[in-house]
């Protein structure tokens, strides 16, 4: 299995008999809950893309378009909504022994409702009214930012990534159905009632102290909750840089145009100031555009890093609950044991037993996931960072010589002219 | 470090300083970065496979990014602007992490952050703005093509007693000052009567700068942004005084022809016999007092300078070459209201002074000791000085007693007039509504086509600066809140760093940490600069404009003087008239009087 997702990794261009080491899923090659099956080639294996979102009414749709890895030349394009993806994703959760797996997290949904879009502009552009004459440029709000898709195809397309590598989860029917089905799969209803999100609260608050047996992963516990609370944070003042920038890029633009249209005056000193202003504003433009490249490759980057990690611990989590859970089930069990009268006693020693199975069990599968997880968290991490500085040293190198050019010229723009 | 070298061919085309520039930006990679990235590929052999699978996840980006960093490209802005275009929808894939490491370290260490960096943008976004500011003055500096030069030489020339045309009537003018409408060329300098050719002003050029430069070093960043607008700032009162100087009809037609001098290379020609400049500095604002009577003094310096010369010498006018008084702000508003008195009603402009701010001053009062206080302290400080600093290159304003008094005297008499409550503010409120009252209703026929021009020039200029202004203003706002949000994203980014089990990736992250506070220093310093240099220039001209506005208003009012005495004297003359007619000899006598009374007026 393992070298099967190896594959996936190296883009299908490695062959089965891969060499075991060097991916991150080597430590699957043993303790997965089915020790039975040996290894088998990860036949449909998949290489997913979100190529396209298209907005239909109120309802967005994604294009998907999925390569088999083993066979080329098998290509399928399907289209699905928000909702299919829920859907998988319940799929996915009910149809596994989830105990000790880190499930990959879904991206939120995407806004699409006229509401949600001015919201999203008001975060994004702030709603401080300026002051000045100029009403059009004085109200931000009426800036509405354009619906952007694209970090959504992103994130789903990363999703998709996740889940078909994952050896257990990618292993699912439901996957594969989603991925090559033309029509999207029927789906029932999912209801997630407050109710549910309560209760779920709620018990991972009481469990959620609990001391674990086991030191390592008492430690892992305090960290995920420590770390998962401070990835958030980052990652909301990654995004408050990102909107900061491009709301100095806008107000750049402003002035660039406002230097721009100001220069009615044709006499004398004035032609000189508006050569200059011209100048001046073009400059700004190349500031400003520099900035917008800036602020989209910021967000492509650590951005999408920043956040996609922020959920995954959050996914983490959930699953560290889980094994709370089940360890103290198997504690429960066998107190029980102790306390049961001979005639239950057997059947206490069996639930006991059952239950301390699925304990190791998630245990073991557990420790493998978090490995595993770390391991990806750090190279995704790596890699978003190295990405993040040469985009924004590319950026600011570009920019630094389209102002010094600015520069120049406004230096050497001939100020000669005729006085009144 | 091959790597180094690659960003210098990237410029090949520009000017070898920049290059200079360009090599002090990127000479000296940080090491520490360049290290922890290396470290990477070290510990995780792993990561070519993942590069290849994020290769996958993001197949869609240009490969555009890994290439343009490769190779040298020439500076071609149309190119880089494509780039630039092209770059917002891709990330470049990492295709070969091993080179890119390099290049990423290399280019790991923040170029901003060179302290260097940090002094160049600056200081080109200095000259830059200095240019234009300079620029905006029309005739100041056409002869040479050093930007530093022309606000010296500007300096200089306009000492010289173009607009003193009028001064015949203006007691208070000084005997140095030429009073004497000559066509400009043969504007003679009095005073010293020293001739000074056409290369002496030219060699202060290089030491006038070398003067800034002293001042730029030795004071705080804003300082020089100030000091060198300012004299660029000068020929503004100076070029529009010569214009409107001119309100009195009898002299309008020379005031024209002394407005209308063809260029300002003929002005550079003769050279002013008052060689000297007043280089007034305010600074070292001190609170004084406590509680409801605190304020804040300042302390005003002046230097007498002989450009001739080099040196302090001393000026006739003033007792010493060089002093230094304490002055409070209800002082410099006494100031100006005294020279307002004496010279807006013969059509000079004062420099407008600033206005008193309530709320920054009871803050100040409060003694609250936070940022914006000595941002407002910091404003309010450069304000002063570029208003004593145009009076001080007025050259009528210049001699006033009242301003020399300003400048030397240890006490002054306070000016109670300016305070915000107080008698004498409410008659000026009064006058100030009848004033306005009076600029609706007087509909002054404009028979000067020079005139009207300039009115709706001087109007529509108000306008664009208004709008520029509100501009700034928004950008400055913006780019300290990127500040702000920079500096939080630094402080979770250290938090995840500690953290953070992977040393590798703690360090990183660390590392990114330090980054961000230095961009955020970076964005905070721009955003200041943007301030001072931009958005109180057009605070500056706006406050000009308005004072501009305010003789124009005030050459509407004497004209409808002028109107009513002449209607006045020609009713009277009438009644003269009748008198005689009606042999009431009496009243002719009474009459005749009054007629030379009104004659008198309507001169």
């Amino acid at each position: 299995m393992d070298n099967a997702t190896e594959e996936t990794n190296t883009n299908g261009t490695a062959d089965v008999s891969d060499s075991p080491e060097a991916d991150q899923d080597t430590p699957e090659s043993s303790g997965l809950p089915e020790p039975t099956l040996p290894p088998k080639p990860f036949e449909p294996v998949f290489t997913v893309k979100v190529t396209d979102a298209a907005k239909d009414g109120e309802v967005v749709k994604y294009t998907l378009k999925t390569t088999k890895i083993k066979s080329d030349s098998e290509e399928y394009k399907v289209v699905r909504l928000y909702e299919d993806f829920e859907w998988l994703e319940h799929c996915l959760i009910t149809q596994n022994n989830i105990g000790g797996i880190i499930v990959p997290p879904l991206p939120p949904k995407p806004s699409t409702t006229a509401q949600s879009a001015e919201a999203r502009s008001k975060k994004q552009l702030g709603n401080k009214k300026r002051h000045g004459s100029d009403d059009d440029e004085g109200n931000d709000i009426k800036l509405v930012v354009g619906d952007e898709f694209e970090k959504d195809c992103r994130s789903l397309e990363k999703y998709l990534h996740l889940v078909v590598t994952h050896p257990i989860l990618g292993q699912d029917e439901s996957i594969t159905k989603f991925l090559t089905v033309r029509e999207a799969p029927t789906r029932a209803k999912l209801k997630k009632s407050i109710f549910s999100n309560l209760s779920k609260a709620v018990g991972e608050a009481r469990k959620g102290g609990h001391k674990d047996v086991n030191e390592f992963f008492q430690k892992e516990r305090d960290t995920v909750n420590e770390v998962s609370v401070q990835m958030k944070e980052a990652k909301e003042n990654f995004m408050k840089i990102v909107y900061g920038e491009q709301r100095v890029a806008v107000g750049l633009s402003h002035l660039s145009t406002a230097l721009h249209l100001g220069g009615q005056l044709q006499e004398g000193a004035d032609v000189v100031v508006n050569k200059l202003f011209t100048q001046f504003s073009e400059g700004l433009e190349d500031a400003k555009q520099g900035l917008e490249v800036m602020a989209v490759n910021d967000e492509n980057t650590l951005g999408f890093s920043l956040d996609l990690y922020s959920r995954y611990l959050e996914a983490e989590k959930e699953m560290l609950y889980r094994r709370t859970c089940k360890m103290m089930e198997f504690e429960a069990a066998s107190k029980a044991v102790e306390k049961a009268k001979p005639q239950k006693r057997e059947m206490a020693v069996a639930a006991r037993d059952k239950a301390e199975k699925e304990f190791e069990d998630i245990s073991k599968a557990a420790e493998k996931e978090l490995k595993n997880f770390h391991h990806q968290r750090v190279l995704t991490f790596q890699d978003s960072l190295v990405r993040h500085a040469d985009a924004k040293v590319k950026a600011a190198r570009d920019t630094y010589a389209l102002l010094t050019k600015c520069v120049t010229a406004l230096k050497t723009l001939d100020t000669s002219f005729k006085p009144l | 470090m091959a790597d180094d070298r690659e960003p210098p061919p990237l410029f090949d085309d520009e000017k070898p300083d920049k290059k200079e520039e360009e090599d002090d930006l990127f000479a000296t990679p940080n090491e520490a970065p360049k290290e922890e990235v290396k470290d990477e590929p070290a510990s995780l052999p792993t990561e070519p496979a993942q590069d290849k699978a994020s290769e996958d996840l993001f197949a869609a980006d240009d490969d555009l990014f890994g290439d343009k960093q490769e190779g040298p490209v020439e500076v071609d802005t149309s190119k880089l602007r494509r780039k630039l275009t092209e770059d917002v929808d891709d990330l470049s894939p990492i295709e070969e992490p091993k080179p890119l490491i390099p290049t990423a370290a290399d280019s790991g260490k923040p170029p901003q952050s060179d302290a260097a960096a940090k002094k160049e943008p600056p200081k080109e976004k200095e000259k830059a703005k200095e240019v234009k500011p300079a620029y905006k003055e029309e005739p100041a500096n056409v002869s040479t093509d050093q930007p530093l030069l022309k606000p010296m030489k500007v300096s200089v020339d306009l000492h010289t007693p173009k607009p003193a045309q009028n001064m015949q009537e203006e007691s208070a003018a000084p005997p140095q000052l030429e009073v004497v409408d000559e066509p400009p060329p043969e504007m003679d300098i009095s005073g010293e009567g020293e001739e000074v050719d056409l290369d002496s002003p030219e060699t202060e050029g290089p030491s006038s700068p070398a003067k800034m430069e002293p001042d730029s070093d030795s004071s705080p960043l804003e300082a020089p942004p100030m000091a060198e607008v300012l004299p660029p700032a000068k020929p503004v009162t100076e070029e529009k005084p010569k214009p409107t100087p001119a309100p009195r009809k009898p002299s309008m037609e020379k005031s024209k022809e002394e407005v209308g001098y063809t260029s300002f290379a003929q002005i550079e020609e003769e050279e002013s016999g008052d060689q000297f400049a007043l280089d007034i500095k305010v600074h070292d604002p001190g609170k004084i007092g406590d509680g409801m009577g605190a304020y804040m003094s300042y302390k005003v310096t002046t230097q007498c300078l002989d450009f001739g010369e080099e040196k302090k010498t001393s000026i006739p006018a003033f007792r010493r070459p060089s002093m230094t008084v304490t002055r409070r702000f209800s002082d410099f508003l006494g100031l100006h209201e005294k020279l307002s008195q004496k010279h807006v009603h013969i059509g000079r402009i004062v420099p407008p002074a600033p206005e008193k701010s309530v709320v920054g001053m009871t803050k100040i009062k409060m003694s609250k000791e936070d940022t914006s206080s000595t941002e407002f302290v910091e404003k309010r400080r450069a304000l002063l000085e570029r208003f004593l600093q145009r009076i001080s290159i007025h050259p009528v304003l210049q001699m006033d007693p009242d301003f020399r008094d300003f400048l030397e005297q240890d006490e002054l008499p306070r000016a109670t007039s300016t305070s915000a409550v107080s008698g004498a503010g409410v008659l000026r409120l009064i006058k100030g509504v009848g004033d306005t009252l009076s600029k609706v209703t007087i509909k002054m026929d404009e028979s000067d086509q020079w005139f009207e021009e300039k009115q709706n020039q001087v109007e529509a200029l108000d306008q664009q600066l208004k709008k520029l202004h509100a501009s700034v203003e928004a950008l400055v706002t913006y780019r300290k809140e990127l500040g702000i949000s920079t500096a939080a994203f630094a402080k979770s980014t250290a938090m995840l760093s500690n953290s953070e089990e992977h040393t590798a990736l703690s360090r990183a992250l660390s590392q990114l940490a330090e980054v961000e506070e230095k961009i955020e220093q970076v964005h905070l310093e721009q955003a200041d600069n943007d301030f001072f240099l931009l958005s109180e220039l057009l605070k500056d001209y706006i406050g000009i404009i308005q004072a501009i506005r305010i003789v124009f208003h005030e050459r509407v009012k004497s004209f409808h003087n002028w109107q009513n005495a002449q209607q006045t004297l020609a009713k009277k003359r009438e009644a003269e008239a009748k008198f005689k007619q009606t042999g009431k000899t009496d009243k002719i006598a009474h009459a005749q009087e009054e007629i030379r009374e009104w004659e008198g007026k309507v001169e």
